[in-house]
């Protein structure tokens, strides 16, 4: 969730979106799977392996990182139509 | 109530889950989550019906999962899933039985009751979480553990070849057979659902990832370093087709490697009964079940 402050400091032309992919952070592990295989390299590791989101505006929302998390804890929303999974 | 979407846009794979149980037990990088997500995704492309659902497991990491299925399904001793699993199908052969199980349970333990299942062709599917190892105990070889590989019992490399699941379940009958890997999530889940949607008997080996006690020993110690091996190993099965043994080397096929239609265990059983003249309070030359 982009926290309010953050938003109102955006370019106005911008509409601040939520991005299409967030994390569930008390149930990851820290094991780097979804940092190290998405295609569009949309996350950095935090200073303990979790992942944060650094570059939301990448995300094609192919979910990749929401099949491959083996914790459940990535979750990525559709674009328009559901693509064949 | 299981539903398949939830309305958000969002595909609701966690609405199967019992996630009151997350975190889940597993370790950081454990292949065996991502291969529950792809059943659970096989499950909601078929719209099966949840109530019509059991899950049965024996004893290991990988079995652990069917507890967090939100179906009905059984725990049981280790090696055993698949003789549960066979008396709930031929008690209600109407519901769609599927089996969890890991490498040791399935092919150490539990290969008797494994390679006559295939035989006797009945209507349930089998999941093998294939990891190399005995993750539950730390790290014992399995029947699966490739040859030279490490493991707690194999200190200086592991002197045994490993079983060819796939080949050994076409061999001994089974009617639908298909490999895919954890870091294939996409199409392993594609395997899995034309399990389920198959007749006889279906078996889909999953290859994942140990890395707390198969990675660590054998230098892949996280979980990336060990799908990045399955994604360097995959090999599609029509490719392997134009390989040589040589190119194979080192690789493991992926695909499907039997689809057949042959007479299914429960159905051959209703002939039976059939045959042996049994009718509701008829006159019959047999007694009614139970009686
Ligand atoms: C009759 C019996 N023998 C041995 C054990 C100990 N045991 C528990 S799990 C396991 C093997 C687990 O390996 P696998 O099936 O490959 O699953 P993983 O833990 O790797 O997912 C063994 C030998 C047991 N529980 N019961
Ligand atoms: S794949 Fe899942 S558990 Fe692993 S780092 Fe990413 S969010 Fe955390
Ligand atoms: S010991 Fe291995 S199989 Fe068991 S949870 Fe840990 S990584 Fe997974």
């Amino acid at each position: 969730m982009p926290n309010e402050a953050e938003a109102d400091s955006r370019s106005p032309v911008t509409e601040p979106v939520e991005p299409p992919v967030s994390i569930r952070r008390e149930w990851c592990k820290a094991c780097g799977i979804c940092i190290e295989f998405c295609p569009k390299k949309v996350f950095d590791a935090d200073e303990e392996g979790h992942p944060i989101i650094a570059r939301p505006e990448e995300c094609s929302s192919c979910q990749i990182c929401e099949q491959l998390c083996p914790d459940f804890a990535v979750s990525v929303r559709r674009k328009r139509r559901a693509p064949k999974s | 109530m299981v539903a398949p979407e939830d309305g958000s846009g969002r595909t609701d794979v966690l609405s199967y889950l019992r996630v009151d149980r997350f975190p889940h037990l597993w370790c950081p990088g454990c292949g065996h989550g991502i291969v529950l997500g792809a059943l659970v995704r096989a499950i909601m492309r078929l719209e099966l019906d949840p109530r019509r659902v059991v899950v049965v497991s024996g004893i290991g990491c990988a079995a652990r999962a069917a507890g967090y299925l939100n179906f009905d399904g059984v725990h049981t001793t280790h090696g055993r899933a698949i003789a549960f699993a066979s008396g709930i199908k031929l008690a209600r052969p109407e519901l769609e039985v599927i089996v969890i199980t890991g490498d040791g349970d399935l092919a150490a333990i539990g290969g008797n009751h494994f390679v006559h299942a295939c035989r006797r062709n009945m209507g349930i599917t089998v999941v093998c979480f294939n990891n190399s190892i005995y993750g539950m105990t730390s790290g014992q070889y399995s029947p699966m553990t490739p040859y030279h590989a490490m493991a707690t019992t194999a200190p200086y490399g592991h002197i045994e070849r490993p079983f060819d699941l796939c080949a050994l379940a076409a061999g001994c009958g089974a009617t639908y057979v298909a490999r895919g890997a954890a870091y294939f999530p996409a199409r392993l889940a594609d395997y899995i659902a034309g399990g389920l949607r198959h007749k006889g008997f279906a078996f889909i080996e999953a290859v994942t990832q140990c890395p707390t006690y198969f990675g660590r020993r054998n230098k892949m110690p996280r979980g990336v370093d060990l799908l990045r091996w399955q994604k360097e190993r995959a090999v599609p099965v029509e490719r392997a087709a134009r390989m040589t043994p040589e190119e194979l080397e080192g690789k493991f096929t992926v695909g499907v490697f039997r689809d057949a239609e042959e007479l299914e265990y429960t159905e051959e059983y209703d002939r039976i009964i059939a045959l042996a003249g049994y009718r509701e309070g008829g006159e019959s030359g047999c007694p009614a079940p139970g009686r």
